[in-house]
C-alpha cells in the first residue's frame, strides 16, 4: 500500500479505536478489584445510548454552552491530522506543528471552561478554576520535554523528533527518550483527568475537575464530550508511542503492531495506577506536575551534552 | 511629503478650532470629529500608497531651532507604525462620536477633540521625525496629551491620581531620551538622524534607549504608570494608548538600533530577559484584577513582553549573523505588534461598551450580560480568543512565529544563548496557559452565568457607530489569522529595509516559513468549516427531538442564588495561591470565633509589588527630602516678590564684584 493512501487511512484508526482505551482501563481496574467488569466495548454502548437520549439544557446557559463540545471535538479531530501514525509522518507535517497541537488543545480547553462558567453553577466554576490552574503549568512542561528532543535531533516537528534520528551517542539518547516519555505520560494523566490528578469515577462534585465541568451536559452533547476525551487520550499516548518507535517512511506492519501494543499497554498502565494509588489532594497536584517538569529538565540537561 | 505634513497640520487645526468653538457643543463636536476622520482617512490612504511604492520620502529644511534642520522622512519602518496608528485612531474616532457624544460630556467636547487630534498628530510626527530635537518635541506633546485625556473625568480622585503618576513616568522617560540623543549627537551638536555617529560605546546607548523607551512601552519594572493610567482614560483613548502609543516605545528602540550598528549578543539576551519578566509577571497581575480595564492594561504589558522576546531573539540572530533566526524572530515581533493592536483595541472598545451600558467595570458586579448584549459579548469572545493566541485568530500566527524562531535559535545558536531561549520558550508557554486562565475569567465572569447585581439589568448593545469599529476589528483579527501567508510580505518588507538586508535573503526565509504557515492556514480553515458543519448537524438532531429546559444542576439545594456563583477571585484563587510568593496577595480575614453568628469578613488584595516595594518607598524618600523646602513655599505672594528682589540684589553684587 502506498504511504500517501495509508496516511489518509490512518486517521480512521484513532477515530474508531479510541473509546476502546477507556474500555481497557476499566477492564484493568476491574481485574485488580477482583471483579469481572464491564465489557471493553462499554464506552461505545455508552456513546450510542447517550445520543438517543433527550436533551436537557439549563435556562442560564447561552449558545456558548452548545458550541463548546463541537469546537472541542473538531480541535482534537484536526489534531489527528498533524499526529504521525506508527512512525509514519503525519498528513500535515511541518516544522513547529506541536505548537499548533498545544494551542488547539488550548482552544478546546478555553471553550470547556467558559461553557462551565456559562451555567452559573458554583460546582462548575470550581472545576473550571482547577482546570485552568493545572493546565497552565502542564503546557509549559509539555514544551520543556519536547525541547529535550529538539536538542538531540535538531528537528522540530512531531514527525521529525524521533530520538532514533539523532546523531548523539546511544548513552545520551536512551535516557533522554525514557525521561521524556515518562514526563509526557505524567502530563497525559493530568491532561486527561485521570488519577492521581483527577478521578473520573467520583460522584462528589467538590472533588472533581473535568467531570464537574460537564455536569450540565446531556444527550448528544455529552456523547461528543466523552468521545473527544477518548481521542485526546489517544493523541497523548501516540505522542509517547512515536517517541519510543523508530520512524519509517514506508508502511511497516511490525511497527504498526508495536504502535498499538504501546498505546494499549499505556492504557493498562493507567488502569494499574488508578487501582493502586489514590487521588492527590488538590494542593498537591502542582507538585505532581512540577515532578514531571523536573524529569524533562533532567532530559534537557542530558541533551545539552 | 508636503501633502502629509499639510494633513497633519489640518488635523491639528481642526482640533484647535473645535476647542475654541466649545461653547457651541454640536458644531465643536462636528468640526473635531469630521476633521479627524477625514484627515486620518486621507493620511491612511497616502501611507498605504507610499508603502506599495517602495520609495522612501525625505524632506529637510533649516529652521529657527538649534541642532540641525527640520528633517522629516518616511521609510517602511515609519510607515509600518504609521499605518497601524492611523487605522486604530480612525476606528477610535468613529467610536468616540457616540461614546463621547456632546450630550454626554457637555463642556468637555471641545477639549476632547482638541486633545484627541493633537495626540494622533503628535504620534505621526514622532514617527516621521528625522531630527532629534523635532523627535523630542513631538514625543513630549505625545506624552503630555494623554495626561489631560486621562484626567478628562477630573472630578474622580482615581483619575487625577492616575494622571499624575502618568505624568511623572512620562517625564522620567523623556529625561533618559534627552540624554540618549545628546550622546548620539556627540560633539558635532547636530541632532539630524542622518548625521548620527555615536562616539561612546553603543552598549550604553542601547541601555539608555531601553529605559527611556521602555517606560513608554511599559516593560515590567517600568510599568507602574500603565495599569493606573489606561483604565482611567475614556475607552477609545485606552484603546489608542494600549494599541498604539506603547508601541511607540518599541518603534523608538528599533529606530535607535538602526543607528548602533551590529548588535552585541547581550543586547538580545537583555531584551529577552525583559520580555520574560514582563510577560509572565504582567499576566499574573492581570489575573488578580477585578477591574475589567485594569486587567486589559496589564495584559498589554504581557503582550509587549512577548514582542520584546521576539525582538530579542531577532537581535540574537542578528548578532550571530544567523539570518533565519533574525528574520523570523523580527517577523514574529512585527506581526505581534499588528495583532496586539487589533485585538487589544477591540477589547478596550468592548470594555467601554460594557461600562457605557452598565456603569461599572467591576467584574463582580456583572455577569449574565450575554443575553442582554449578545453582539458585544460575541465580539469580546473573539477578542479574548485572539489575545490568548489560539487558532484560528491572529495572535496565534505571531506567537507561532516567535516559537519557530526560538526553536531555530535553540538548534543553531551557541549554548549559552540557547539556555535563555529555552527559558523564553517555557515562559511563553506558561504565559499562554495563564492568559487562558485570565481571559476565561474575564469573559466568563463578566458575560456569562447569572447577573451578580442589578447594574446589568438595563444593559443593551451599543449604537451602530460604536459597534461597527468593533466588528471591523474582529473581522481583521480573523483575517490576520486565516490569511497569514498573504500578509507576511508587509512586515518582511519593513524588516528588509530597516536592517538593509538583501532581498534574496528575505525571499529565502519567506519560502521557508510559507510551508508551515500555509499548512497552519489549512488546518485553521478546516477547523472553522468543520465546526460549523458539526454544529448544524447537532442542531438538526436537536431540532427533531424534544428539548427540555430546567435549572442548572444545584445538587438538590432548593434556593440557589446568583451570589453563590464563583466570583472572579474564587475562580483565580488556586493560581493566586500557587504564585503567591511573586504576587504577595494580602488577605484580611475575621473569622467567627463566638458560639453565636456575628459579622465576619474576608478581604483579598493584590498590590503591584513593584509599586509597593520599590516605587512607593523611593518616591516617599524623595518627598521627605523635598519637604524641607516646603516652608519657603507658603503661597504668600509678597514674600515671593521679596525672594525675587533679594535674588536680583545678590546677582547684582555678584556681577559688580
Amino acid at each position: 500500500m502506498s504511504v500517501q493512501i495509508f496516511k489518509l487511512f490512518s486517521i480512521f484508526f484513532p477515530l474508531i479505536l479510541s473509546p476502546l482505551l477507556f474500555g481497557v482501563i476499566n477492564k484493568t481496574k476491574a481485574f485488580f478489584a477482583g471483579r469481572k467488569g464491564m465489557s471493553v466495548l462499554q464506552p461505545y454502548y455508552d456513546i450510542f445510548k447517550l445520543i438517543q437520549k433527550e436533551n436537557i439544557y439549563s435556562q442560564t446557559t447561552s449558545s456558548i454552552f452548545k458550541i463548546s463540545p463541537v469546537i472541542g471535538l473538531i480541535c482534537v479531530y484536526m489534531a489527528l491530522f498533524i499526529m504521525p501514525f506508527a512512525g509514519i509522518p503525519a498528513i500535515f507535517s511541518f516544522k513547529g506543528d506541536f505548537i499548533l497541537l498545544a494551542y488547539l488543545f488550548g482552544l478546546s480547553r478555553f471553550f470547556t471552561v467558559v461553557a462551565a462558567l456559562d451555567t452559573g453553577s458554583s460546582f462548575e466554576g470550581m472545576g473550571a478554576s482547577r482546570e485552568v490552574t493545572f493546565s497552565a503549568i502542564t503546557e509549559s512542561v509539555f514544551f520543556l520535554s519536547l525541547i529535550a528532543l529538539i536538542l538531540i535531533t535538531k528537528e522540530y516537528s512531531l514527525s521529525g523528533i524521533s530520538p532514533y534520528s539523532s546523531e548523539k551517542h546511544f548513552s545520551i539518547i536512551l535516557p533522554v527518550m525514557l525521561l521524556v516519555s515518562v514526563a509526557i505520560f505524567l502530563i497525559s494523566l493530568a491532561e486527561n483527568s485521570r488519577i492521581p490528578v483527577d478521578d473520573p469515577n467520583t460522584h462528589l462534585e467538590l472533588t472533581m475537575i473535568h467531570e464537574v465541568m460537564i455536569l450540565d451536559y446531556s444527550s448528544a452533547d455529552l456523547a461528543v464530550i466523552q468521545y473527544l476525551s477518548s481521542i485526546k487520550m489517544w493523541i497523548f499516548f501516540s505522542i509517547i508511542a512515536n517517541i519510543l518507535l523508530p520512524h519509517t517512511f514506508y508502511v511497516s506492519l511490525t511497527n504498526i503492531f508495536y504502535f498499538f501494543i504501546i498505546i494499549f499497554s499505556l492504557a493498562v498502565l493507567t488502569g494499574i495506577i488508578e487501582s493502586s494509588i489514590a487521588r492527590l489532594r488538590m494542593l498537591k497536584v502542582p507538585q505532581f506536575i512540577i515532578g514531571a517538569a523536573c524529569l524533562s529538565l533532567i532530559a534537557v540537561i542530558l541533551a545539552f551534552k | 511629503m508636503y501633502i502629509i505634513l499639510f494633513f497633519i497640520f489640518l488635523l491639528f487645526v481642526s482640533g484647535i478650532l473645535s476647542f475654541f468653538l466649545k461653547k457651541k457643543l454640536r458644531l465643536s463636536s462636528q468640526i473635531g470629529s469630521f476633521g479627524s476622520i477625514i484627515t486620518i482617512s486621507f493620511l491612511l490612504i497616502l501611507s498605504i500608497f507610499n508603502f506599495s511604492r517602495h520609495k522612501d520620502l525625505t524632506l529637510s529644511f533649516s529652521w529657527q531651532m538649534p541642532f540641525g534642520n527640520f528633517a522629516v522622512g518616511i521609510d517602511p519602518l515609519s510607515n509600518f507604525f504609521i499605518i497601524i496608528t492611523l487605522f486604530i485612531s480612525l476606528l477610535a474616532a468613529f467610536y468616540s462620536v457616540s461614546y463621547m457624544s456632546p450630550e454626554l460630556i457637555k463642556k468637555k467636547t471641545g477639549a476632547h477633540w482638541f486633545l484627541f487630534n493633537t495626540l494622533v498628530a503628535s504620534m505621526i510626527m514622532v514617527l516621521i521625525a528625522r531630527n532629534g530635537l523635532l523627535f523630542l518635541i513631538s514625543w513630549e506633546i505625545m506624552s503630555l496629551t494623554p495626561f489631560f485625556l486621562v484626567s478628562l473625568d477630573d472630578n474622580k480622585i482615581s483619575a487625577r491620581k492616575a494622571a499624575f503618576i502618568y505624568l511623572i513616568a512620562a517625564n522620567i522617560g523623556s529625561a533618559f531620551l534627552l540624554l540618549l540623543f545628546i550622546l548620539l549627537g556627540g560633539a558635532s551638536a547636530n541632532l539630524d538622524f542622518s548625521s548620527f555617529k555615536p562616539e561612546i560605546s553603543s552598549g550604553i546607548l542601547f541601555i539608555l534607549a531601553l529605559i527611556g523607551f521602555g517606560i513608554k512601552a511599559g516593560f515590567l519594572p517600568f510599568h507602574v504608570w500603565l495599569p493606573e493610567a489606561h483604565p482611567e482614560a475614556p475607552s477609545h483613548i485606552s484603546a489608542i494608548m494600549s494599541a498604539v502609543m506603547i508601541k511607540m516605545g518599541i518603534y523608538g528602540i528599533l529606530r535607535i538600533i538602526t543607528f548602533l550598528g551590529l548588535p552585541q549578543a547581550w543586547w538580545g539576551v537583555t531584551l529577552i530577559l525583559i520580555g520574560i519578566i514582563s510577560s509572565v509577571g504582567a499576566i499574573l497581575f492581570a489575573m488578580a484584577q477585578k477591574d475589567l480595564k485594569r486587567l486589559l492594561a496589564y495584559s498589554s504589558i504581557e503582550n509587549i513582553g512577548i514582542i520584546a522576546i521576539g525582538l530579542g531573539i531577532g537581535l540574537l540572530g542578528m548578532s550571530f549573523m544567523y539570518y533565519s533566526v533574525m528574520i523570523i524572530g523580527f517577523l514574529g515581533a512585527f506581526l505581534h505588534i499588528i495583532n496586539h493592536s487589533l485585538s487589544k483595541s477591540l477589547l478596550f472598545l468592548n470594555a467601554g461598551a460594557v461600562y457605557h451600558a452598565t456603569g461599572t467595570r467591576n467584574m463582580n458586579e456583572l455577569g449574565g450580560i450575554i443575553k442582554k448584549m449578545p453582539m458585544t459579548s460575541f465580539l469580546f469572545l473573539i477578542g479574548s480568543l485572539s489575545i490568548i493566541a489560539v487558532p484560528p485568530f491572529n495572535a496565534f500566527i505571531s506567537e507561532f512565529m516567535i516559537y519557530y524562531a526560538s526553536f531555530q535559535g535553540i538548534i543553531n545558536l551557541p549554548k549559552n544563548e540557547t539556555i535563555i531561549i529555552i527559558i523564553a520558550v517555557v515562559s511563553l508557554a506558561l504565559t499562554g496557559g495563564l492568559s487562558l486562565a485570565c481571559f476565561s475569567k474575564a469573559f466568563g465572569i463578566t458575560f456569562l452565568g447569572f447577573a451578580r447585581s442589578d447594574k446589568s439589568e438595563k444593559a443593551h448593545d451599543p449604537q451602530k457607530t460604536m459597534l461597527y469599529p468593533m466588528i471591523v476589528l474582529a473581522i481583521l483579527c480573523l483575517i490576520f489569522g486565516v490569511a497569514a501567508p498573504f500578509i507576511i510580505s508587509f512586515p518582511l518588507e519593513t524588516i528588509r529595509s530597516t536592517f538593509n538586508l538583501m532581498p534574496e535573503l528575505i525571499s529565502e526565509e519567506k519560502t521557508q516559513i510559507l510551508k508551515p504557515l500555509s499548512l497552519v492556514s489549512v488546518v485553521i480553515i478546516s477547523l472553522i468549516a468543520l465546526s460549523f458543519l458539526l454544529f448544524f448537524m447537532l442542531k438538526k438532531i436537536r431540532d427533531k427531538r424534544q428539548i427540555s429546559e430546567t435549572v442548572t444542576w444545584d445538587c438538590g439545594y432548593i434556593a440557589p442564588s446568583a451570589t453563590m456563583q464563583y466570583t472572579e477571585s474564587s475562580f483565580i484563587e488556586p493560581l493566586m495561591r500557587l504564585f503567591n510568593p511573586i504576587l504577595g496577595v494580602k488577605t484580611n480575614f475575621h473569622p467567627i470565633t463566638d458560639i453565636f453568628p456575628v459579622k465576619s469578613s474576608f478581604m483579598l488584595k493584590t498590590h503591584d509589588v513593584f509599586k509597593r516595594y520599590f516605587y512607593e518607598p523611593f518616591f516617599n524618600l524623595f518627598s521627605l527630602i523635598f519637604n524641607i523646602f516646603r516652608p519657603i513655599q507658603h503661597g504668600r505672594i509678597h514674600f515671593y516678590l521679596l525672594y525675587i528682589v533679594s535674588t536680583l540684589i545678590i546677582l547684582l553684587f555678584w556681577k559688580i564684584r
